[in-house]
């Protein structure tokens, strides 16, 4: 059985198949990237001081004449937009690798407890050691958020995963349960808790982009380039998790390996985010949910327009944060779950039939 | 050779198979038949390498199992599970490419193979359509694609190897004799196939060789003719039958009586 001239009027089909599709990733690829400068530039004319699109431009390339201005962009606001990207990408990326890993569409970070856990493992590190660790805090609240999230993501794994299928079910309330803990560790801390600790443990579990210890971002934001830099190596192995472990393992790879690999990547996205902006919910569930629909379930594809969406979601939702409730900021988490919120009541609408199996 | 030698799996102190010997030739077509909890499924997860067993050993072309490494083992045997549920809307052509995944390809290579391996499937019309969509019988001609794409012919051509488990379970009567024509094209190339089947019949006229399994054990391993007997079928299925020969003369055919099966008038049942 050689390829032969029989499955010609196939390979025909496959071309222009394959070809229309392509055309219609560069697309969305294209119209993502726009979605995103658009934010940026929107980001950063935003805020308590207009600046508008032009005056941005020129303080970006150091002609500005309004030295307040130029200091407003370049200081104050670019930090935080390129903190935002990098936020949105990591929590989108690995919902998106959770998705694929759990072959569940409704395995978000936040639903299932990995940003509790990172949230907690931050909270320890905070109210527990205390100003003991001050001088190594900004590590040490990453790592913790990441060893949060990597307990919470194991415990998910081992629960949820039975005999290489996962179910909705088990996954959602594995979910469940784990928030629990993770709530009542949050409750304990907060009981115990000074003033000022009190109003950090708020920002975890709400969210901003405002950013706690702006010396606890720069490891953070390592923590969350790796993930994303990694994350899209694993998309042949997330592909083929489409067809059932044993059936990944029979194309070849090693899937315990793949397994830990993904778990621990986005516990380090996750709980980077986390350790550095707090609970941001929804955008691991929305996020991929609509890139599969723009570029289809490939990985090699879902994962660099889930980034890109993700960042782009997250910076629209810090521009609605600062100037909502001007002077004052609200919390991001806020937004992102009045939006989310309703968009998963929907998908559970949409999907009534396959998850009640 | 794809070869076992006194195979044993034990799960909570129960073998649920013991002490197998057998092997699938390049060129051949192996069916393995036995009532259900015979053993199959178990038998083909250790020839394919995803269960270890406790007992025994498993050769391809010469060398231990375990020892091959991965993505060479995927370039020679490919593997279509009973029921492959995909919970996403991926497209046919999509699944089937999964199977050039082990292979250093062009896009070009890769596209060639995945159009032929479709064609051969009878897949091919399939592509652009989301697998969920598609029904039962349907995703499983894509399955059997995309392990076809995975062992498609190379320039140097070791034999390669497929592991059906059930392949026509969903399928009506004109594409499981497709799926036995193609499967019996591929061990006529050199490559050596192995099938899980239900259907007696479909068994012997596609087969060189049956394997019959009952409780773990294997209890007959030859010809169809041989195997197939009046006694065997009584012994491994509780069911009388006749055993004709079939009018092409592949192969012999058997018919089992109307029921009652005859375990239950040995019950005392009234007839």
């Amino acid at each position: 059985m050689a390829v032969t001239a029989a499955a010609l009027p196939a390979r025909a089909r496959l071309e222009s198949a394959v070809a229309k599709r392509r055309r219609r990733r560069l697309l969305v690829v294209a119209a993502a990237v726009l979605a995103l400068v658009a934010a940026v530039v929107a980001g950063l004319s935003n805020g308590a001081l207009a600046v508008p699109p032009a005056a941005v431009l020129q303080a970006l390339l150091g002609t500005g004449a309004d030295p307040v201005a130029a200091s407003v962009v370049l200081d104050l606001r670019l930090p935080r937009i390129l903190l935002g990207i990098l936020v949105g990408a990591a929590l989108a990326m690995a919902g998106a690798a959770m998705q694929g890993l759990f072959r569940n569409p409704l395995a978000d970070p936040g639903l299932v407890g990995v940003s509790s856990g990172a949230a907690l493992g931050a909270v320890v590190v905070i109210v527990a050691l205390g100003d003991a660790v001050a001088s190594i805090r900004p590590l040490l609240l990453p790592l913790a958020a990441f060893v949060g999230a990597l307990l919470a993501t194991l415990v998910i794994q081992r629960l949820a995963t039975f005999e290489g299928r996962t179910t909705t079910a088990l996954l959602l309330l594995a979910g469940i349960a784990i928030n629990a803990i993770a709530g009542a560790g949050l409750g304990l801390a907060a009981f115990f808790s000074t003033d000022q600790q009190l109003r950090d443990l708020t920002f975890w579990t709400l969210g901003s982009l405002a950013g706690t210890d702006p010396r606890a971002l720069a490891p953070a934001a390592l923590f969350m380039v790796a993930a994303v830099l990694a994350l899209p190596l694993m998309a042949r192995v997330l592909d083929a998790c489409v067809l059932g472990e044993r059936e990944a393992a029979h194309l070849g790879f090693d899937i315990e390996r793949a397994k830990l690999a993904l778990i621990a990547l986005v516990a380090l996205g996750t709980g980077a985010a986390v350790a550095a902006c707090g609970i941001i919910g929804f955008v691991g569930l929305v996020v991929p949910h609509l890139a599969r629909l723009m570029v289809g379930t490939d990985h090699r594809w879902l994962m660099p327009v889930s980034a890109l969406l993700g960042g782009a979601l997250l910076l629209t939702a810090d521009i609605g944060a600062r100037l909502l409730v001007l002077p004052a900021e609200l919390p991001i988490g806020i937004l992102t779950s009045a939006l989310g919120g309703p968009f998963f009541l929907a998908l559970l609408l949409l999907n009534r039939r396959r998850f009640t199996v | 050779m794809l070869a076992a030698s006194r195979l044993g799996v034990i799960v909570r102190g129960r073998w649920l198979i013991e002490s197998i010997s057998f092997a699938v030739r390049p060129g051949e077509l192996v069916v393995v038949l036995g009532p259900n909890g015979a053993g199959k499924s178990t038998l083909l997860a250790c020839l394919s390498g995803a269960l270890l067993p406790s007992a025994g050993q498993i050769t391809l072309d010469g060398a231990p199992l375990a020892q091959i490494e991965a993505k060479e083992l995927a370039r020679r045997r490919a593997v279509v599970a009973q029921a492959t549920v995909v919970p996403v809307p991926i497209h046919a052509e999509e699944i089937t490419a999964l199977g050039r995944v082990p292979h250093p390809d062009t896009a070009a290579r890769s596209r060639a193979v995945v159009a032929s391996a479709m064609t051969a499937a009878d897949a091919h019309t399939f592509i652009g359509r989301p697998v969920p969509t598609l029904s039962g019988g349907e995703q499983q001609r894509v399955h059997l694609s995309r392990a076809l794409a995975q062992i498609w012919p190379e320039a140097t051509s070791l034999p390669r190897y497929l592991l059906l488990d059930e392949p026509t379970s969903n399928l009506d009567l004109a594409h499981q004799a497709r799926v036995m024509a193609t499967a019996r094209a591929l061990a006529d190339d050199g490559n050596g196939v192995l099938a899980i089947l239900h259907d007696l019949n479909l068994a012997a006229a596609t087969a060189d060789r049956l394997v019959l399994l009952d409780k773990g054990r294997l209890v007959a391993d030859g010809p169809p003719a041989d195997v197939l007997t009046h006694t065997t079928i009584d012994r491994v299925f509780g069911l009388t039958a006749d055993v004709l020969e079939r009018p092409d003369g592949r192969g012999p055919l058997v018919v089992p009586h109307a029921l009652p099966p005859r375990r239950l008038q040995e019950e005392g049942s009234p007839r």
